[in-house]
């Protein structure tokens, strides 16, 4: 059962990820849309981050960002 | 770099003074911190997986789903709801993932057909987040394409033996709270937006939005937080002049 749960959930995720790259191969989006898409993108992001307890998101987030980000400035620079 | 046999070595140097002399180690790079803020969630997903029974079936869902969030929905929702609505509601939270493709298509029109049906497969959370600002200060292709690979096969790689891990370890991960590491992480990505004026008014009505969904079904509080975001950053969009 497991088995089939993983490869739908796989073959539709497939589908989601490689329909728009088919769709805006030969069309492109415009400005507009491109800018919603990126909003979407940002909110989607923030959304998920909201999983996990909030309080000790709160209590240690600042400093795990500020953390995470200087590491990932280290490595990336 | 790509340019080198249609445009000549002037356009390569000035390529490479943009995008960096070695785009894949670069994606490697930036993608391992964020990497570190995932193997704790691959750990408790492996856990999971063991839990059920299903060893094998769980480590491979690794690369085949490709996506924490989904896969553990999936893997807890069997149990309680079938395996129909553990499909559902999968696809449901990843629906998102049309989002984050159709963003790069726009970058990726340079690219061979092969590289966008290939590297489809690898769009997730954080690939999306560092191939978006990646491209929006390199525009050469193969430098893009390395780039995204590095970063994407860094991910895929660790995220798998992770999750095996996880697998092989079972309930003793699931004493451990973990999964804390993966919204500090996403935290971590969003924050730079916070910098602009429409970012800012995006992720906090996507963030209000997804606390006050927090009880809504798998997967529709996401959709939701995506849809009011959305549409406060077009409004704020128009009312803007640029």
């Amino acid at each position: 059962m497991t088995w089939i749960v993983i490869l739908a959930v796989g073959l539709g995720s497939y589908v989601f990820r490689v329909g728009p790259q088919l769709l805006f191969e030969r069309t492109s989006l415009s400005a507009g849309g491109d800018r919603m898409i990126r909003h979407a993108g940002t909110a989607a992001l923030t959304a998920l981050a909201r999983g996990g307890s909030s309080l000790r998101l709160l209590a240690c987030g600042a400093g795990v960002y500020a953390l995470s980000t200087i590491v990932m400035g280290l490595f990336a620079g | 770099m790509g340019l080198v046999a249609d445009c000549g070595t002037e356009t390569t140097v000035r390529a490479e003074e943009v995008c960096g002399p070695s785009p894949a180690r670069q994606g490697v790079l930036t993608m391992l911190p964020m990497l570190v803020g995932y193997m704790p969630f691959a750990l408790v997903i492996g856990s999971a997986a063991a839990d059920e029974g299903a060893r094998f079936a769980g480590w491979a869902g690794s690369w085949i789903v490709f996506g924490g969030s989904a896969q553990l929905a999936a893997i807890r929702t069997i149990d309680q709801a079938g395996a129909v609505a553990a499909i559902f509601t999968a696809l449901l939270i990843h629906a998102r993932l049309v989002v984050y493709s159709s963003s790069l298509a726009r970058s990726w029109t340079g690219q061979p057909r092969w590289f966008r049906v290939g590297a489809a497969a690898l769009i997730i959370d954080p690939t999306w987040a560092v191939a978006d600002r990646h491209a929006s200060s390199c525009t050469d292709p193969r430098a893009q394409r390395r780039f995204f690979l590095g970063a994407a096969l860094t991910l895929g790689t660790g995220w798998s033996i992770a999750m095996a891990v996880g697998v092989l370890l079972g309930a003793r991960v699931e004493s451990v709270d973990l999964q804390i590491a993966v919204p500090l992480c996403l935290m971590a990505i969003v924050g730079s937006g916070l910098r602009t004026g429409d970012g800012r008014a995006v992720i906090v009505v996507a963030a209000v939005t997804a606390f006050l969904t927090a009880g809504w079904p798998s997967g529709t509080g996401l959709l939701a937080a995506v849809a009011a975001g959305c549409a406060v950053g077009v409004a704020h969009d128009r009312r803007t002049p640029r």
